[in-house]
């Protein structure tokens, strides 16, 4: 399959930049409504050239999209063209009738909850957050919503909780979790404290896998696979291929991480197709240098996060750190095979020498 | 069985309440020995540990090391304290017996590191986490 023949996997639109917590985390810095929102025309109008690309899945967001008063008129109407829709949202203002409303239309409903207790949830999202999330995750069960999924941000300081999570899951009558690490991104980078070491990424990842041999929880992954040049079974950053995302005012990117600076042309002034086509046309948006190009497993691992690259390299084209201690600890493991072969069979034979 | 319950059940020990941190585990007889031995396994498997091979008369000699870059911040109490251990390099026997000993006279389990029990089916988890590294696919990956 050629590029050109390609559509975005979804298409995120942030309905509002306007949210009512100041998270320390916010990878979009949210907070104030800016003047120049796109109108309820202008999102309807895109959600039809969503539609009119034949592409299947829709993400609404912002900021926080419930704050927006006219969501309810954007949500059924792309309802009735047949789009997958998924909301992510903090939940502080799901009351009842968002619950009603959300559970009628079939919505895949994702809320951040970033701690297992209020302690560390509201240390980043301010007093009451946690609370408030819980209060809508319960009350969309109670509306019968069935699509539902808490979403996860690992942060320095919340790591620890990560093998909790079934336990906080269960005990909210959630199945789906999604697992995110922290970005260097809007808020994020003003509190590099609440970063990931690249270091550590091995470490905190594997806690996370853990989490599938979990029973009463589904860890869903990212499914893009990158565009690689023999075969389209590589795992990439998405965001150098198949989605797309529309700003509040109507800029476009293909990654929100990326910032403010690679925002790209707004779709009042060209198609959203023309847009998509543009950026094939581009061709890859990341070009490996020198070193990245070095690495005998770029072809496999599609390089990773180019926000990463940027933050820790000040090169959108550098290696990302994360995905180059992935590698690093899988060389690592292949080194010690036979060490490990053997502890399989009896831990404390293998590691008495 | 909540997680302190079946932690202690885990680990050969007992629930116990303390009325300053509430309910917590005692580590069983060999409690302390499976709790390292998993928290050793964590890391290595992670890519925490460095491992140098000193050549004996019979068997090679395995001397296992923190990485410098650790941060031990990131890291469970558990992980922590053996972590400790391995400043230098040094065998896992001496670092099961020395982390052991310093995990026996914490006395408890805290909430915290009811993890264990979150996760384990039996206590011998570090099988399934050196089955995962044995199996690592690091394109299979969280963004």
């Amino acid at each position: 399959m050629s590029h050109e023949t390609k559509t975005p996997s979804r298409v995120y639109i942030d309905v509002t930049n306007a949210c009512p917590l100041q998270c320390l985390h916010c990878c979009t810095a949210s907070g104030e409504r800016r003047a120049d929102e796109l109108s309820l025309v202008e999102i309807i109008n895109l959600v039809d050239q969503v539609q009119g690309m034949q592409v299947k899945n829709l993400v609404l967001t912002g900021g926080e999209p419930l704050a927006r008063a006219d969501l309810p008129a954007i949500l059924r109407h792309a309802c009735q063209q047949g789009l997958n829709i998924t909301l992510l949202t903090n939940g502080i203002l799901l009351d009842r009738s968002w619950a009603k409303l959300l559970a009628e239309l079939g919505v895949r409903v994702k809320i951040s909850l970033d701690g297992v207790s209020a302690e560390t949830h509201n240390f980043l999202r301010g007093n009451g957050a946690f609370e408030m999330a819980t209060q809508a995750l319960e009350r969309l069960r109670a509306a019968g919503a069935e699509n539902l999924a808490v979403h996860f941000t690992v942060h320095r300081q919340n790591c620890r909780e990560i093998a909790r999570l079934p336990e906080l899951l269960s005990e909210l009558g959630i199945h789906n979790l999604v697992v995110g690490l922290i970005k260097p991104s809007g808020r994020a980078k003003d509190n590099p404290a609440l970063l990931i070491p690249p270091a550590m990424a091995a470490y905190v990842r594997q806690k996370i896998e853990a989490l599938t041999h979990c029973e009463q929880i589904t860890l869903q992954r990212l499914s893009d696979k990158c565009w690689g040049s023999d075969t389209e079974d590589l795992f990439g950053c998405p965001a150098t291929c198949n989605k797309l995302g529309v700003g509040a005012t109507g800029e476009t990117t293909t990654c929100t991480f990326l910032g403010q600076e690679f925002m790209g042309k707004n779709v009042r002034e060209y198609p959203l197709a023309e847009l998509w086509q543009q950026h094939l046309a581009g061709g890859k948006c990341f070009v490996a240098n020198a070193e990245c190009a070095e690495c005998p497993n770029l072809p496999f691992s599609g390089g990773g996060c180019r926000a990463r690259a940027l933050y820790y390299r000040q090169d959108i084209n550098a290696p990302d750190p994360y995905c180059c201690a992935s590698f690093a600890k899988k060389r690592f493991l292949d080194q010690h095979r036979p060490l490990l072969e053997q502890a399989l069979a009896g831990p404390e034979l293998a590691f008495q020498d | 069985m909540n997680t302190i319950q079946w932690l202690s059940h885990l680990l050969g020990g007992k629930e116990r309440f303390s009325p300053k941190t509430g309910y917590q585990a005692e580590f069983g007889k060999n409690g302390p020995q499976i709790a390292v031995t998993l928290a050793f396994c964590e890391l290595l498997t992670a890519n925490c540990l460095e491992i140098r091979t000193q050549e004996q008369i019979h068997l090679p000699k395995r001397l296992y090391k923190l990485r410098r870059e650790v941060d031990l911040t990131l890291l469970t109490e558990i992980e922590q304290i053996v972590a400790g251990e391995m400043s230098n390099f040094c065998t896992f026997p001496l670092l099961r017996e020395k982390a052991a000993k310093k995990l026996r006279r914490s006395k408890v389990l805290t909430q915290t590191d009811a993890y264990l029990a979150e996760q384990q089916k039996n206590a011998e988890h570090y099988r399934q986490v050196i089955a995962d590294a044995l199996e690592y696919n690091p394109m299979v990956s969280v963004c």
